[in-house]
């Protein structure tokens, strides 16, 4: 309900900004590594050997005076073995695709500035190989590792450093939320889940 | 959820042919850790995690789904640590929990034996105490956690416990405990009423005679399919051997016993009902048919195993939740846990069960003699002398030494069987045999394979016609080694393999020593060398 609210806000700020602002311009967002902490359901139901991956992402943004829209693709991948003894290795890949609004307090330091951002994005969790078969006491057991997608939600703060006056490095920290169905012994649960995304962002205004 | 590592590991750079009975895996290669030992311990969590470590036991849980996670598995491991009074549990890999006196309203003395019964009911011996602890795994939380049931007292140094369950993993009630009494070289049998464990009967008195025990210290339960069987093994400790025991009308009743070279400090039946059992003083585990049957050992060599006091076989519910799919069902990983003496070189690894042809050899018209060291799907590629190819599914067969029936096999021809592994399909081995047409003219050793060789060899030779023949090695002082063969064979060619030690199982030490075969009044003679 929090999230919603603020996204509210600042969408709602954002076209009154949008209005009354000044400079428009284009950034692409070129390069945006990052870490992601994964919420530890990954690794207590699913198996995935560790909470923390590496991602890649790219995007772009729209930017009126403090306010700007943007949209970017976010790909990761975590190993499992989904904790069988006698199973290789499986990836899975999730990739996000997020829409967020932007604003940027009038407070520059000398080339520094901060921003925050609230946005919503859709996730699809991806196995490759798609299928194992396992086996325990002589019988083997073929499962498909079907495509999961869920609806996210997103809160994000950055620490911004111009260089070379129309490129930005950003320093980036978000949280994302989301809901997922997933099986349990005694039924379907969904769960709210919570991953933290710590990362760089190169961003170069085109125009 | 995490998969064994910290805790579980592997190490066995095993060179020879028996290797892929005992093979070693990487189970966490982030980690980096090949075997969990207390330097390792003082390294990753800046302390000792077991003073003595006792025993040792792998209970898990396979869930299978069709959506998101698909595959759930959760294993929990237990070990005893005699000396400072606890158990250590936990998700392998994960921070380890300790549960001891101050978890229950008894004491521990000295917890050795555990067993974990398929409801999750851990059942511990506690020797000093002479005491049966009953805790059970309550899986509510989002940590497992052992809880304390009940308890027996009473008991006389039980050293180890095993639980029969009625050859029934899902139903409870017709479950039996049986403990090990060291004290009293007798085995107890309690049945579970409720909580509570009550004494059904005792089997065994003092004594080297059928019947009998000196000082048991190990026990185990046979399986078939992962159900327990009639059968009951336990490890007579002074009288250095192996009995087999059987329910009869439900009591205990002696069938054989199996002599060994030393005391059996563990003895743990695997899925298809392969014993595992470690001879702490001799560094070695040994496979065993039920019908005790060696059929491999693993010890010896730069990394072998040090002083394995303990053995476990990891047994999971595997649980397919899809439409349609089976439902719970008890199955054994094709793994072994090793719990070796707690030395700053040696700790906890986890060891696969491989399978591997042991011998292979015409045995008659059409029949092939085989040794599987693990059950084995099996085929047969035969080719004849004019290039055609004919194969044969043998189908499933046993461990153990065993005849097969190949249509058509006579004459010369080159036989390739190859063998995998019922516990994991990648896990395989194969063995060619070339099978000559006519008999030589007259009987022929020849040289063995490989030479110099460390510590097994093969010693091939061929007989113009049926007869008996006897195959015996020697040492350089003329001292008889070991009678590899002694009976009658078909003509044509035999193979057999020395696995470098003498008549009562110890490794003989590198040097020169010399295969005999008399057969139809010849008797040749060659030379081999071990270089271990």
């Amino acid at each position: 309900m929090i999230q919603r609210t603020v996204l509210a806000v600042a969408l709602v700020a954002g076209v009154h900004g949008a209005a009354t602002a000044a400079p428009v311009g284009i950034q692409l967002e070129l390069l945006q590594p990052s870490l992601v902490v994964l919420d530890p359901m990954y690794t207590e139901t699913a198996g995935v050997d560790g909470r923390t991956v590496g991602a890649l992402g790219l995007g772009a943004n729209a930017a009126v005076g403090d306010w700007s829209v943007a949209l970017a693709i976010d790909r990761a991948s975590a190993t499992t073995d989904f904790g069988l003894l006698e199973t290789p290795s499986v990836r899975l890949a999730f990739a996000d695709t997020r829409m967020e609004m932007r604003w940027r307090p009038p407070l520059p330091l000398g080339g520094w500035s901060a921003q925050i951002a609230a946005g919503m994005g859709r996730r699809t969790l991806r196995y490759s190989p798609p299928s194992i078969d396992f086996t325990t006491g002589g019988t083997t057991t073929h499962v498909v590792l079907g495509e999961t997608s869920t609806w996210t939600r997103h809160l994000a703060a950055e620490v911004l450093h111009a260089v070379h006056g129309n490129a930005w490095i950003a320093l980036r920290t978000s949280w994302t939320f989301y809901s997922l169905d997933v099986a349990s012994p005694t039924g379907v649960l969904r769960q709210p889940l919570r991953d933290l995304h710590v990362g760089l962002a190169l961003r170069v205004q085109v125009y | 959820m995490r998969k064994p590592c910290v805790f579980w590991m592997l190490t066995l750079l095993w060179s020879s042919a028996a290797a892929e009975s005992f093979m070693a895996r990487s189970l966490a290669p982030e980690h980096g850790v090949d075997v969990f030992t207390r330097a390792e311990a003082r390294r990753l969590m800046d302390r000792d995690l077991l003073a003595e470590p006792a025993g040792s036991a792998l209970y898990g849980t396979v869930d299978v789904y069709d959506r998101f996670p698909w595959v759930e598995s959760h294993w929990i491991a237990v070990t005893s640590d005699a000396r400072w009074q606890r158990l250590l549990y936990g998700a392998p890999g994960d921070a380890p929990r300790a549960f001891g006196s101050a978890d229950m309203p008894i004491a521990f003395g000295e917890p050795r034996g555990l067993a974990f019964a398929p409801d999750g009911r851990l059942f511990v011996t506690d020797r000093t105490e002479g005491r049966l602890v009953v805790l059970r795994l309550d899986r509510s939380g989002a940590e497992p956690r052992l809880v304390y049931v009940s308890h027996v007292d009473g008991l006389v140094q039980p050293m180890d416990v095993a639980v029969h369950d009625g050859g029934t993993p899902l139903v409870a009630d017709d479950d039996r405990v049986l403990v090990v009494e060291a004290g009293e070289h007798r085995i107890g049998v309690f049945a579970a009423e409720g909580d509570r464990l009550v004494k059904l009967h005792e089997f065994g008195s003092r004594g080297p005679g059928n019947s009998e025990f000196l000082s048991p210290r190990t026990v185990a339960i046979g399986r078939a399919d992962g159900a327990c069987t009639d059968q009951v093994f336990v490890g007579d400790s002074g009288n250095h051997r192996l009995v087999r025991l059987a329910w009869r009308d439900g009591r205990l009743a002696w069938e054989a016993a199996m002599d060994l070279p030393m005391e059996a400090t563990s003895v743990d039946a695997d899925h298809h009902g392969n014993l595992l059992l470690t001879m702490r003083r001799r560094n070695d585990v040994w496979k065993v048919t039920p019908s005790f049957e060696v059929v491999a050992a693993m010890g010896g060599g730069a990394r072998a195993l040090a002083a394995p006091r303990d053995i476990a076989i990891p047994f999971a519910w595997v649980h397919d939740h899809r439409p349609g799919g089976a439902g719970p069902a008890w199955r054994g990983e094709g793994s072994v846990l090793v719990l070796e003496a707690w030395k700053d070189a040696s700790g906890v690894r986890l060891v696969d069960l491989g399978v591997e042809i042991g011998s292979l050899r015409r045995s008659g018209n059409a029949e092939l003699e085989l040794q599987l060291t693990d059950p084995a799907h099996a085929s047969a590629e035969i080719t004849q002398s004019d290039g055609r190819i004919v194969r044969h599914d043998l189908g499933t067969l046993a461990a153990g030494t065993q005849s097969v029936t190949i249509p058509g096999l006579d004459g010369a021809a080159r036989v390739t069987l190859a063998a995998v592994s019922l516990y994991d399909a990648a896990r395989q081995a194969s063995k060619t045999l070339v099978l000559e047409d006519t008999a030589p003219p007259q009987v022929v050793l020849h040289g063995n394979v490989p030479n110099p060789f460390n510590p097994m060899t093969t010693i091939s030779f061929a007989l113009p016609a049926a007869g008996r023949a006897a195959l015996t090695v020697f040492d350089a002082k003329g001292r008889r080694v070991r009678e590899l063969w002694s009976g009658t064979l078909p003509a044509g060619t035999h193979e057999f393999v020395w696995d470098g030690r003498d008549t009562r199982g110890r490794a003989m030490p590198s040097g020169v020593y010399f295969g005999r075969l008399q057969a139809l009044e010849a008797s040749i003679v060659r030379k081999m060398v071990m270089a271990r």
